[in-house]
């Protein structure tokens, strides 16, 4: 079943002008529900765009993006984060924690705004625990080592059950050996619980992990491979 | 969400300190300037209740300092129809001898009063005594002082009291109810005179009292219609009005004077909310990602400015209240602090916070969620 769908979506810069960007160019591409797909390509190629744009983080120039059945470029700021909020987990490459907060507030912390419910706070804990943080809920960030890290950001990633998760460069900032537990647990909750991975990386080691490789140049798809 | 506000106000904490010292300057000023003006208007309506009748000085002059009066006028006052008493009287502030060096200004206040042409007459409180005898026209360097100068100076009735270096002795008490005549010594007009360098027969004012209370306004224009040109009569209410209009201006000026702390405190505000936006875009970016809305962010930012500045502004009311104490301790600077000035310096931290924090909030949320994450 069709969970993403991008139609001839392009992303511009300074349009018209010398200097313009074609940062994504007729991108036509469709991602099922439970693949798991690496986005790939050198520095500068749009691979990052391309995830940003998935994430609901920025409108196209052109085209259409469909999530879940729904148009986005239908959606005003406050339904994308809300359509973000619900259905898509992000996992950063700097993992982008809050500092001064603990782990468990880290995890639930997107509910804070909208009300957070004791359940949520203990299920927050129980994934926690099954990200093998179990020590660590209550202690703050800045204490974490960066696979720590990394695991209080997936699990803040999958608080709200979404279908998608959207990792950029998420092993960047680790060691090989910290980054391949991080692999096993992607492609795990990819296994277990059907989420779909997107993952944008550079790196041949974790590309590998994918049964998918979309490659991307100048802003172009140029290969997509399924394993 | 509040504990994350907080948390986000600790995470830089000498910058959240110096924001604070901001906003508490701000409202301190406010709060302790304004309390003196408020304790000004109100020792002028208290000494405005003190007096009776019409108060007559020389036309023309800036105030009754500058006033001199010949006595022949006394004679010419009585004659006014529906006057009763003409109490010429001289104020002269006298600097205090090392002697008296108990809290409180560093003068006394000299009134000289005219005995004989005021025996018959016990209005105003330091006619009368309230222990001891009144004064007399054959009194020489004697004077009624307050209860209250009495106490702290450890002084007695036949005892002496040092004005200028020369000795006085003191006759009597009376009961003071304002700061002003807490301080006063009465004494002989001669004796006054001397002190404010004021020619024998001539006086600086008259106290002017009519027969009937109600018709002190029909006795002041006769008595301005009379001697126009020489001298100016004011019943207490106008004069009272007069130094009303007057603190009311001053009040305006302290006022400006704390605004123009208060636009700093607003500035240091918005810079420290402003860097702290700045240094967090990303952070931002990290939140919208994950479902915040722009205005949850806003709304963060918006206030986390407000929380500051509110701490601030009753941290400042607390300053100002200790500075106006202070000042009234030491400087015998008359202030009142009252509920209403707290509210006001409250509500002037807050639109320090609103206005603080509107620019730095929706800056927050200009920015895309993906080029805050780069």
């Amino acid at each position: 079943m069709k969970l993403i769908e991008l139609k001839n979506l392009k992303k511009h810069y300074n349009i018209g002008q010398s200097n313009e960007i074609r940062a994504n160019d007729n991108i036509n591409l469709e991602i099922k529900e439970g693949e798991f797909a690496a986005i790939v390509g050198a520095s500068g190629s749009g691979k990052s765009t391309l995830l940003h744009m998935i994430g609901c983080l920025d409108y196209p120039t052109s085209g259409q993006i469909i999530i879940d059945n729904q148009d986005i470029s239908k959606l005003n700021d406050s339904e994308l984060a809300k359509l973000r909020l619900k259905k898509i987990g992000f996992v950063f490459q700097t993992f982008n924690l809050i500092p001064g907060i603990s782990s468990l507030e880290n995890v639930t912390i997107s509910l804070m705004p909208y009300g957070l419910s004791h359940t949520k706070e203990e299920e927050a804990k129980k994934l926690l625990k099954e990200l093998g943080m179990e020590k660590r809920i209550y202690h703050n960030q800045s204490k974490l080592s960066g696979g720590e890290k990394q695991r209080v950001a997936i699990a803040r990633a999958l608080i709200n059950n979404p279908k998608i998760i959207l990792a950029d460069e998420p092993t960047g900032q680790l060691d090989s050996k910290t980054g391949n537990e991080i692999m096993d647990l992607l492609k795990k909750l990819n296994k277990e619980k059907k989420i779909t991975i997107i993952l944008v990386t550079h790196s041949e080691s974790i590309m590998k992990h994918a049964k998918r490789i979309i490659r991307l140049k100048d802003g172009k798809i140029i290969e997509d491979k399924k394993k | 969400m509040i504990k994350l506000i907080i948390n986000n106000l600790l995470r830089n904490r000498r910058r959240s300190i110096l924001t604070l010292i901001g906003v508490i300057i701000g409202v301190a000023g406010i709060v302790s300037l304004v309390s003196i003006s408020f304790g000004m208007a109100n020792n002028v309506s208290e000494l405005m209740e003190a007096f009776q009748g019409v108060f007559v000085i020389e036309e023309g002059v800036l105030d009754e300092q500058y006033s001199r009066l010949s006595m022949d006028y006394v004679q010419s006052l009585q004659r006014v129809t529906g006057v009763k008493h003409v109490l010429p009287e001289i104020w002269t502030m006298v600097i205090k001898d090392n002697t008296y060096s108990t809290p409180g200004p560093p003068f006394f206040l000299a009134i000289g009063i005219d005995p004989e042409l005021s025996k018959d007459y016990g209005g105003t409180m330091y006619y009368s005594a309230l222990n001891g005898r009144k004064l007399r026209s054959t009194d020489k360097k004697s004077v009624l002082i307050s209860e209250e100068l009495r106490k702290n100076n450890n002084l007695f009735i036949g005892g002496i009291i040092r004005i200028r270096s020369e000795n006085y002795r003191i006759i009597g008490t009376f009961e003071a109810n304002t700061p002003i005549f807490q301080m006063a010594v009465v004494m002989n007009l001669d004796d006054a005179r001397a002190l404010a360098d004021i020619k024998d027969d001539y006086t600086m004012l008259f106290q002017v009292i009519p027969q009937n209370p109600e018709q002190q306004g029909i006795v002041k224009d006769r008595i301005n219609m009379r001697f126009k040109g020489e001298l100016e009569a004011m019943n207490m209410a106008e004069y009272s009005d007069l130094m009303t209009e007057m603190l009311g201006g001053i009040r305006i000026a302290l006022w400006a004077i704390s605004g123009i702390a208060g636009i700093v405190g607003g500035i240091v505000v918005m810079n420290t909310m402003l860097m702290s936006v700045m240094e967090r875009i990303n952070e931002f970016g990290a939140l919208k990602a994950i479902g915040w809305k722009n205005s949850h962010v806003r709304n963060m930012v918006f206030l986390e400015s407000i929380i500051l500045s509110i701490i601030g502004g009753i941290m400042g009311i607390g300053a100002g209240t200790f500075i106006a104490k202070i000042a009234e301790t030491y400087i015998r600077a008359p202030t009142i602090v009252t509920l209403e000035l707290m509210m006001q310096a409250l509500l002037f931290a807050l639109i320090l916070g609103i206005v603080g924090g509107l620019y730095p909030a929706s800056k927050a949320i200009k920015m895309s969620p993906m080029e805050a994450l780069r």
